[in-house]
């Protein structure tokens, strides 16, 4: 697999990045909204539509799979290439993370601190 | 049919999902629930209590199988499937302070919903044409004329108002 074909998928936005997180093992639509919404603290709130939609299209561009079916819900799971994009996301946001704490201390201190 | 039950007629356009989801709400708060939508602007309604009722309509072109696994999602996330009509989906749900009233949480797949609705519509002119060119024209040609004429000025309003609509999800993005 080459670079480019991962690399054009990122970044992820917030709504698609918690998809793949919550994906890391198996879960249906309904799971994942509850994993999204739990691991962001409640930042990211996934409607049906929009899940399904996302679904429909990390699935064409072979992100996730379907591993399995129970009842009428869908199962899906990463594939290799969505965890290889999802490893490459982190890395960049660790490199922020890093980069954020480089210069935080070049920052108005009044601004910086926490609950501000 | 059930005394319960009475047939209502309301006009809305393609682009008019909004408005039509906003009636179908006023009216649960007089005590009409919806229980079929028809063709030609025709709603059935079940005549209850009145209540607080969301009411979401989604579109989409989806084969049998996926449309199980599609609507289970909506149930699961607590909305009611009332029934459909066409590729429009028909969802409710009872309205709760601080709980999320819509179906979509982003504005892309807003916009997704209204760029399939402009390719089907897309995909449905040329067929029309395709049929109006192929009746004999000596027979029925003026008034296959005339039907082509407004189907042709609808169409074009339906892709500019979606078109519209499109442009001022993104702007308010």
């Amino acid at each position: 697999m080459n670079e480019k074909s991962l690399t054009k998928h990122l970044p992820l936005t917030e709504a698609t990045y918690y998809i793949l997180l919550s994906l890391v093992t198996p879960k249906h639509g309904y799971a994942v909204m509850k994993e999204a919404k739990e691991i962001s603290a409640g930042t990211v709130r996934l409607a049906p539509g929009t899940l399904y939609g996302a679904f429909t299209s990390l699935e064409q561009n072979k992100l996730i799979s379907m591993v399995d079916k129970e009842g009428r819900r869908k199962i899906y799971q990463l594939t290799e290439k969505g965890i290889r994009i999802l490893i490459e996301q982190v890395d960049r946001l660790k490199i922020m993370i890093r980069c954020a704490e480089k210069i935080s201390g070049l920052l108005p201190a009044d601004l910086t601190k926490e609950g501000n | 049919m059930n005394k319960n039950t009475v047939k209502k007629f309301r006009w809305f356009w393609v682009w008019q999902d909004e408005q039509e989801e906003a009636w179908l709400s006023e009216m649960a708060t007089r005590g009409y629930h919806l229980e079929k939508p028809q063709l030609f602007g025709v709603y059935h309604f079940h005549v209850g209590d009145p209540d607080n009722v969301i009411y979401r309509l989604d579109f989409t072109v989806i084969g049998k199988k996926d449309r199980e696994a599609y609507l289970q999602l909506f149930q699961d996330a607590g909305w009611e499937h009332v029934r459909g009509l066409s590729y429009w989906a028909y969802f409710r749900k009872q309205y709760k302070p601080g709980e999320t009233a819509e179906i979509f949480s982003d504005t892309d797949s807003k916009i997704q919903k209204y760029q399939r609705i402009i390719i089907l519509l897309t995909f449905l002119l040329p067929i029309f044409l395709f049929i109006m060119s192929n009746i004999r024209p000596y027979l029925f040609g003026f008034l296959a004329g005339i039907l082509t004429v407004t189907i042709l000025i609808l169409w074009t309003l339906s892709l500019n108002k979606l078109l519209q609509r499109i442009s001022q999800l993104k702007k308010n993005n």
